[in-house]
């Protein structure tokens, strides 16, 4: 195998991952699912502010069902499984159960604050893991709001964090959704064609 | 020092070899269909190439039924993904020989 052929094949099977990554981008779905399920808390706050918890403890389980049977639909739609859904899996409990525990055993500012760094701590691994400026980007400006808001201390401070971390997962979510909808890049020259 | 050419795996170095076990590099198992169309191939042609990477234990196929449609999963093992790493590592050490020389 001479060097330019040897090149070319390197080159040629790192497209095909990166098209295989690329159809493995079902991260929009958890962020739209959970950022309304967060929203939905905030609005819930409005109407009743000492009940949040159990708000959770309900949606929770629906917005995981809901995530994972988009998620199971597009893998069987695309014919390909995520390699590494299981961690991805693990990290979205993993902060949710943290953040529904620390909402109930603190108290007031801190039981109103706490549950959005489990949250943004879990985006930030997702995202040091994946590579994805995006979903780092996502968790940190969730760590941020949630310290701006613990530090400002407003009456209302679940409703601000609930409404500010809401509407950064459906943002990161919808920026997220046109990259798996543009398709794959067309620049691959298809290996059986030249085999 | 051995020639890195040493070092090619005969089962796998073929393009098409490499482009399947490509993708399942980044999926944990991919349909055939999707193999298939990924890697502009023919479904006698792909399934020669499974059929051989199989009988060395590169890969593993799994047929299974979603509803009424039948499907067939390819998956690599952990054997597979090896020797695609493997494979890699000696073409970028050829393309490093030929540079220095």
């Amino acid at each position: 195998m001479d060097e330019a052929k040897t090149s070319h094949t390197l080159t040629e099977l790192a497209r095909i991952r990166e098209r295989t990554a690329v159809e493995l981008e079902f991260g929009w779905i958890p962020f739209l699912v959970f950022g309304l399920a967060v929203l939905g808390s905030g609005a819930f706050t409005l109407v009743d502010d000492n009940n949040l918890g159990t708000y959770w403890l309900i949606a929770a389980p629906i917005a995981t069902l809901i995530t994972i049977a988009g998620v199971r639909r597009l893998e069987l739609s695309h014919g390909v499984v995520d390699r590494n859904e299981l961690f991805y899996a693990a990290v979205i409990v993993t902060m949710t159960a943290a953040a529904i525990v620390l909402g109930y055993s603190l108290d007031n500012l801190a039981s109103d604050v706490a549950p959005a760094f489990p949250i943004g701590l879990g985006l930030l691994i997702i995202g040091a893991f994946d590579r994805s400026a995006l979903v780092a980007g996502a968790g940190g400006l969730i760590v941020l709001w949630a310290t701006v808001v613990a530090i400002a201390g407003p009456g209302n401070a679940d409703t601000w964090v609930a409404f500010g971390e809401g509407l950064i997962l459906v943002g990161a979510g919808v920026m997220a959704r046109p990259r798996q909808d543009a398709g794959l890049p067309q620049n691959t020259e298809p290996i059986g064609r030249t085999s | 020092m051995t020639h890195p050419a040493l070092d090619l795996n005969d089962t796998v170095h073929q393009r098409v070899r490499l482009g399947i076990l490509a993708v399942l590099e980044e999926a944990k198992r991919a349909e055939f269909k999707y193999l298939r169309e990924a890697l502009d191939l023919s479904d006698g042609n792909l399934s020669r190439h499974v059929q051989g990477l199989e009988e060395a234990g590169l890969v593993r196929g799994e047929k299974g039924f979603e509803g009424r449609r039948p499907r067939t999963w390819i998956s690599s093992t952990p054997a597979g993904r090896r020797a695609f790493e493997q494979e890699l590592k000696a073409l970028r050490a050829l393309i490093s020989r030929v540079d220095g020389s």
